[in-house]
């Protein structure tokens, strides 16, 4: 056998965001709901939708309120790179969700703990997808200014963190929903 | 043998740069059989060493199941921490995790198995049952260490907050270890307990720490198992 020991190999870029990956991430919701509550069947038909409501409706709630805080500023960025942004987030969190289904398959398959894993997934899910977004959404802004502009870069950070805010406490109330229904 | 043992040494020495070196979508399927290999026997020998706590038949069902303690939970944890990564805006290729949790998994059995004479020697002092968990539980840890580390360091940089990507991995590892632990034991039998390969699937790792705990401050309650989830649901009389 041929071991060998080589430098780094390049690290690959970030791939375009495909159509069919906002399916599989809303997918990636749903299906963790049914693994991790598969113990459960009565809670499934009412905590499933709860599930995908938590990230879902939370996006959908607050970025109008962020596309019209954004243009009412006079920042730069186009909408559809902020769009690009949001969504690229979503899909992160629903993969990410996909991703934890063998682990809450474990749980719930040999403990009573699924309805746990699944919210600490969804909380932990929006909470990295969310910090991760906020990033990409001042990135987006920065790469729109031709020339340094702390104002307007002020103005930015203002309107991420709080629309950050009010994305997290939405998603908390619809999570609380959630967490009814389980416990 | 002379391949395994060249193998063994680089997992020990620098397992990403072996990583790096055959990641090109080839070598995967040729260097997977020895890295599994090396896992099974480093794993087997310290399950051995765990075992002798006992004796008997623990022997020989602690060297079964620790192979499996230490290849069942990355490939539960493995598409988490995929998914927790691209999340981050790093692009992992399947291939590349998959060496780097092999070589990780085979750099972590190694370091076991040389824990394992340590192990046997406090074991040969009759060392209390608790202590005995104990003690094993920390040597899997400091051996599996390393491994975790080697793994991470494997991944591409760049990406976004990558440490809530790193905190999700170690999470994620972290439960699919516990769980499957709870699930195989017993590692090292009760004293007064008969020998037996597996127990029942009831309650999680979780209440039995909480009972542990409790217990130690006298309170002998919370003890009562209790049969959960799909595969724990008693039948009906």
């Amino acid at each position: 056998m041929d071991i060998t020991l080589a430098s780094p190999a390049p690290r690959s870029e970030t791939a375009p965001l495909r159509p069919l990956a906002v399916l599989r991430a809303t997918g990636g919701w749903l299906l963790l709901a049914v693994v991790a509550l598969a113990a459960e069947p009565t809670a499934l038909a009412e905590s499933a939708p709860l599930t995908l409501a938590a990230p879902a409706g939370a996006l959908l709630l607050t970025v109008p309120a962020l596309l019209v805080g954004h243009q009412f500023l006079n920042l730069r960025a186009a909408p559809s790179a902020l769009l690009s942004a949001l969504l690229r987030g979503y899909c992160g969190a629903g993969d990410v969700a996909l991703g934890l289904t063998p682990l809450a398959l474990l749980f719930s398959a040999t403990s009573a703990l699924g309805p746990l894993i699944l919210m600490v997934t969804v909380g932990g899910a929006g909470l990295q997808a969310l910090a991760v977004t906020l990033l990409r959404l001042a990135r987006a802004e920065d790469a729109a200014t031709a020339e340094p502009d702390l104002a307007a870069k002020g103005r930015m950070v203002v309107l991420g963190l709080a629309w950050a805010a009010l994305t997290a406490l939405i998603g908390l109330r619809l999570s609380f929903d959630l967490a009814n229904s389980l416990f | 043998m002379t391949s395994i043992l060249t193998l063994t040494a680089a997992v020990l020495r620098d397992p990403n740069a072996l990583v790096d070196a055959h990641d090109n979508g080839v070598d995967l399927p040729r260097l997977a059989p020895p890295l599994l290999a090396i896992t099974v026997i480093g794993a087997a020998l310290f399950g051995l060493m765990v075992g002798s706590q006992r004796g008997e038949l623990q022997l020989l069902y602690a060297a079964v199941k620790m192979p499996v303690l230490l290849l069942a939970p990355p490939l539960v944890a493995l598409p988490a921490l995929h998914s927790l990564w691209r999340a981050a805006g790093v692009e992992v290729r399947w291939g590349r995790l998959s060496l780097a949790a092999l070589a990780a998994m085979a750099r972590s059995a190694v370091l076991a198995a040389a824990l394992g004479p340590v192990l046997w020697l406090l074991y040969s002092l009759n060392l209390d049952y608790h202590d005995a968990v104990l003690l094993m539980v920390a040597s899997i840890g400091l051996a599996g260490l390393p491994g975790v580390a080697a793994l991470v360091r494997a991944l591409p940089g760049g990406g976004d907050l990558r440490f809530l990507a790193a905190a999700g991995s170690a999470l994620a590892l972290f439960l699919a270890f516990a769980q499957t632990g709870w699930l195989l034991r017993p590692f090292i039998a009760r004293p007064q307990a008969a020998v037996s390969f597996l127990r029942p699937v009831e309650e999680d790792v979780f209440s039995s720490l909480s009972a542990t705990r409790a217990s130690s401050k006298g309170d002998y309650r919370g003890w009562e198992v209790r049969s959960a989830g799909v595969l724990g649901e008693e039948e009906a009389p």
